[in-house]
């Protein structure tokens, strides 16, 4: 074991363990110091108030912390306690906050509080096995010593700066070293304000305790910031004992913590806690020492779990199959993560940091792998089922603009079990919750350190419910943001396709520079000794883009490979069926198409695999489809209003239309007659990917745009029938798109509509989805955007 | 501003290097926060033994400071940086080399090597500005550049020109563009660092920085200006740097026009008596009238 500093007043010895907070080589650092007969306390003071250090003491015992027993703990428990406390930098502002609203501080919104003023109403206490304060409490009640808390029981959150000191790991190695190394540049991130008035306060209390007769063997523990200053003060004797210790009162409630929250305050990633939690022994026992905790081993060892997970038998050739990617980019994503430590200041990466690299480096599923894998506490978080009686501190629902990540000074609220008829109740099978509004949270100690900015992709499955029973549906549509990000991909590939049939006419210079110099045109005229300049100009090819983005061409996706073996199935996405005719200008005409040819208006043809629909789903969403190609016939029909104006402006041209009932056949069987009876065009449904360019040849103006694997080739019947239509059928490569555009759009959504024309969907979607109904639709043209908008 | 023109060599070829981008040293000297991001690009330029540097990619809003991490990342590295701005005409030999008319009587034609291969050449840093905005077809040139590969074949050079050492590359777009990037471009485009809305405390840093002259009053003027931002920006969106430092500046030459004799003066001015246009010192003091003008022209779009 270390020697721990020492500090000697009277007939008393004061050990401290200056810590970095939610370290476990710190907290390790206690319990050998409480194990060693040599060094074992007779009386332990820690930096919390008294009121704090009672709850815990109190609670711990419930919970069976007593002496002589090794108590795994459950993780994560936590008390709170509210806030009054203003920083008084912070005082000018409070006082014309109070004057703009005339109300009370009070009164404000928390989180306008927290904008203003840097105010958290609640500060969150966590029972983190791997913090050494904590340790100290517990080793207090094992070995059956007074616990003094010895710090203010309140004080406003310090300002504080960002330090670099060494990694806490490095600790391990040689703590006293550490401590004289890391002491004082630790030392700047005191809030000399705040911290200055709790260090007088300590050392006035702890000079208390070691006056008492029956404490000659104190241990402190308190942070590593404040103790250089706490030296000098108990070693002053201007200072003087405090007469009495703070009153107890008891102002802390219990709480069960998110994981979400509770991770920040378990050291590097939260298996740490689980195995020191497992391993640390009670104290008193007889040989003190333990093994000490090999991180590097810890990280190593999980992340070749999450390669396990994320790689072995899930590798295959296919152009989108980002596992390939990832596995090809393994290397640089340990490069990287070893250069993010290295600038970071750290020996052994954390979960932070491995999901930093992690994002930047690797796919979404990757780092959701990572997530879990880290995350992971071994033998499960604390449940709500198993404190029934607990409300639940978890992180608040965030809006839209705000960054996705949360950090310690993060949005949260309270989750109660609650009594029927409360006021924003979320009911969900047996189980009521109330929520109350989001508020800031403090942490009780506060960490030191850098912020990490970087999303958590995890769900807990203890999750407590937010969401209402499923509303009565009346339709089922195609979920918006996947109509928005198809049609916009294939925007994007009518642009691709018509840039590329641009060219030039290139010229000898005679008076205008037009489109500027051609280079190769000008060095062909030097070499051959002419020495003229050529210039070109830019012209349009013969075939040119489609203008018109309301009545565009068709749009073929082939996203598997066309020698895909496993069979799918097919099917017919609607524009509309007779409620189109509300929306119409010219209801005659459209009555006489719909007498005529019938009502079944068909915007797309998929051919799809249907994938098995998550339980969270179900009510809300009918059916999840991974599709391997479709085509679509033009405009998106995101709503009612929108077919309508696609067809009329088409004047029905544009897509196959159908009778209403199939008259026995499937509707794929009525599909295929149709074309062979209308367009003389023989589909066989075996060969999908060339059915699918087939489907779109009739109503191409001039050419079918394919979207397909980097070198597709159509099959030749396609070229057969595009050239008896005299369209072109251009084909572009998968690798001109973004992959991930490309991956979203091989997963269909059908979700539930509240309205018959495609407008209102349950706000519950948004959030099951995890994307605003609106996503991508910026990338649609205006003039598509203003389709979906109801004439008033 | 630039670095004079260098002749350098280009594999067997003599050519001309592009300029190098020096920032106004008066910028240089104010960066403020993003520290997180500065590590992050760190990290990905961190070359070993067995590891080649990374070509980190930044996505972020117009406005929030990318170009600046970059310029502040070449002074702390004191590397030269070369710009190239993306645009939809960039062609692919673009981004290699170009020839003009040499001034040289003995020569016809020089070679002028990109930005890019000017960098690759000197051991400096490339930046591809805008990068999501150059068609996909003219971005194949760069795979080989981004991947172990490390060099580029130009055409019009007939040469493959090996990147240096110490070459380092950067590429930046809007997050609206890059959708637009092809995949072949972007899965070498290693790490994405997102660049967010910098902090308001960052944004006020910044402007004291910059609007020196105001320094007595600035503290109340961004009070005034965060409330007017609070009101208008009801979802809780937040300005990029930009923004507010054109709303200091329009607040400023509103100010001085105002000092000039503004409307009166205008009106009434001719050839004997001229409008000034230049504000050759600190006219007058910037008030919260002249903060709420310039917020009215630039986000609300009504002025009276």
């Amino acid at each position: 074991m270390s020697e721990l500093p020492e500090i000697h007043l009277g007939n008393s010895v004061l050990r401290a363990v200056p810590s970095v907070h939610y370290r476990a080589v710190f907290a390790e650092q206690v319990n050998f110091a409480c194990a060693d007969e040599r060094t074992r306390p007779d009386a332990i003071a820690v930096e919390l108030g008294a009121s704090a250090v009672a709850a815990i003491c109190t609670w711990l015992k419930q919970l069976g912390v007593k002496p002589g027993s090794d108590f795994v703990l459950p993780c994560m428990l936590g008390l709170i306690r509210a806030n009054r406390h203003i920083h008084p930098n912070r005082r000018l502002a409070a006082l014309r906050l109070q004057e703009a609203t005339g109300r009370q501080l009070h009164e404000l919104d928390p989180l306008l509080l927290r904008r203003e003023l840097d105010f958290s109403p609640i500060s969150l206490l966590c029972l983190s096995s791997t913090d050494s304060i904590f340790e100290a409490i517990r080793c207090a009640i094992e070995l059956d010593v007074p616990v003094y808390g010895v710090d203010l029981e309140e004080f406003a959150q310090g300002e504080r700066s960002p330090i670099v000191i060494q990694d806490p790991i490095d600790a391990q190695r040689d703590f006293g070293a550490y401590l004289r190394r890391n002491s004082s540049l630790s030392e700047a991130c005191r809030d000399t304000l705040i911290d200055g008035r709790r260090e007088l306060a300590m050392a006035a209390h702890l000079k208390h305790v070691l006056s008492r007769p029956e404490h000659n063997n104190v241990l402190f523990v308190g942070g590593l910031a404040h103790w250089r200053q706490l030296q000098q003060l108990l070693g002053d004797s201007a200072v003087a004992p405090a007469n009495t210790l703070p009153p107890d009162e008891s102002r802390y409630q219990p709480v069960l913590v998110h994981p979400i929250l509770a991770m920040y305050q378990m050291d590097i990633f939260p298996a740490v806690t689980y195995w020191y939690n497992k391993r640390r022994g009670a104290v008193p026992r007889s040989n003190p020492t333990r093994a000490q905790i090999d991180f590097w081993d810890f990280v190593r060892t999980h992340l070749e779990v999450v390669y396990r997970g994320y790689f072995e038998g899930k590798v295959t050739g296919h152009q989108l199959d980002r596992t390939l990617e990832d596995y090809q980019g393994l290397e640089n994503f340990e490069h990287y993560l070893a250069n993010l430590c290295l600038v970071r200041q750290r020996l052994i990466p954390d979960f932070f940091t491995a999901l930093t690299a992690a994002n930047a480096m690797m796919s979404e599923r990757f780092c959701s792998e990572l997530a879990s894998v880290f995350m992971n506490y071994e033998l499960g978080w604390a449940s709500p089922k198993a404190f029934p009686q607990l409300p639940i501190i978890g992180p608040a629902t965030m809006n839209a603009t705000e960054e996705p990540w949360l950090q310690p000074g993060q949005k949260a609220q309270l989750i109660h079990t609650s009594q029927a008829g409360a006021a924003d109740e979320q009911v969900a099978g047996d189980e009521q919750y109330t929520r109350t509004p989001p508020f800031y949270l403090g942490c009780l100690p506060e960490p030191s350190g850098d912020v990490i900015r970087v999303p958590i992709p995890w769900n807990w499955e203890q999750e407590p419910p937010t969401l209402t029973p499923p509303p009565r549906m009346s339709k089922w549509n195609v979920w918006p943001p996947y109509d928005n990000l198809l049609f916009a991909v294939a925007y994007q590939a009518a642009e691709v396709a018509s840039n590329s049939r641009q060219g030039y006419h290139i010229d000898a210079f005679e008076s205008s520079l037009l489109d500027g110099v051609d280079i190769k045109a000008t060095m062909r005229s030097v070499t051959r000794g002419e020495t003229r300049l050529y210039v070109r100009e830019k012209i349009l090819q013969t075939v040119m883009a489609s203008q018109n983005v309301t009545n565009p061409d068709p749009t073929v996706f082939v996203f598997a490979s066309p020698q895909d073996s496993e069979s799918g199935h097919w099917g017919c996405l609607y524009a509309g069926w007779h409620e189109i005719g509300n929306h119409v200008k010219d209801l005659d005409r459209f009555e006489e198409i719909v007498r005529e040819q019938g009502a079944a208006f068909i915007s797309a043809v998929k051919y799809y695999e249907p994938l098995e629909l998550e339980e969270r789903l179900r009510g809300y969403v009918q059916s999840s489809d991974l599709m391997k190609g479709i085509v679509v016939f033009g405009s998106p029909c995101i709503n009612r209003v929108q077919s309508a104006r696609w067809l009329e402006g088409a004047r029905y041209k544009c897509c196959p239309i159908l009778p209403d009932e199939p008259d026995g056949q499937s509707r794929m069987d009525q599909l295929r007659g149709f074309y062979e009876e209308k367009y003389k065009i023989v589909i066989d449904l075996q060969n999908w990917s060339a059915s699918l360019i087939q489907f779109a040849i009739p109503y191409a103006k001039q050419r079918v745009i394919v979207v397909a694997p980097d070198f597709y080739t159509p099959p030749p019947i396609v070229a057969y029938d595009a050239r008896r239509f005299g369209r072109e059928i251009v084909v572009l490569p998968m690798s001109y798109f973004s992959a991930s555009d490309i991956r979203i759009l091989r997963r269909q959504y059908t979700v539930g509509c509240l309205d018959r024309d495609g407008f209102t969907y349950p706000s519950e979607l948004e959030s099951l989805m995890g994307e605003s109904k609106d996503t991508y639709l910026p990338r649609l043209p205006q003039e598509v955007r203003d389709q979906l908008i109801m004439e008033t | 501003m630039g670095r004079e023109q260098l002749e350098i060599g280009a594999g067997k070829k003599r050519a001309w290097s592009s300029d190098a981008y020096i920032p106004s040293p008066g910028s240089f000297g104010s960066f403020v926060g993003r520290e997180e991001e500065l590590k992050l690009l760190t990290a990905a330029w961190i070359a070993g033994k067995n590891a080649l540097p990374l070509s980190p990619l930044l996505i972020g809003e117009p406005g929030v400071g990318k170009n600046r991490l970059v310029y502040e990342m070449a002074r702390r590295t004191g590397r030269d940086l070369y710009i190239f701005q993306g645009h939809e005409d960039v062609t692919s030999e673009d981004l290699a080399c170009s020839v003009r008319f040499s001034d040289n009587d003995s020569k016809i034609m020089d070679y002028v090597v990109s930005p890019l291969v000017t960098a690759m050449i000197t051991g400096g840093i490339c930046f591809i500005d805008e990068i999501g905005k150059i068609r996909p077809r003219a971005l194949a040139l760069l795979v080989s550049v981004l991947d172990e590969r490390r060099y580029i074949d130009s055409i019009l050079l007939s040469e493959r020109v090996e990147a240096h050492r110490g070459f380092r590359f950067v590429a930046a777009t809007n997050t609206g563009d890059i959708n637009y990037l092809p995949e072949f471009i972007r899965s070498r485009l290693r790490p994405l660092i997102k660049i967010g809305y910098p902090k308001r405390e960052e944004i006020n840093s910044i402007i004291k920085r910059q609007f020196l002259s105001h320094a007595d009053k600035l503290d109340e003027l961004l009070r005034d200006f965060w409330d007017l931002w609070d009101k208008h920006s009801e979802d809780g969106r937040e300005p990029s740097t930009r923004d507010v430092i054109h709303l200091f500046a329009l607040a400023t030459s509103l100010s001085d026009y105002d000092a000039l004799g503004g409307n009166s003066t205008l009106k009434t001015a001719d050839s004997k008596s001229p409008f000034p246009l230049e504000a050759t010192k600190r006219l007058c003091s910037i008030t919260s009238d002249h903060i709420r003008m310039a917020f009215t022209e630039l986000f609300t779009g009504q002025i009276d």
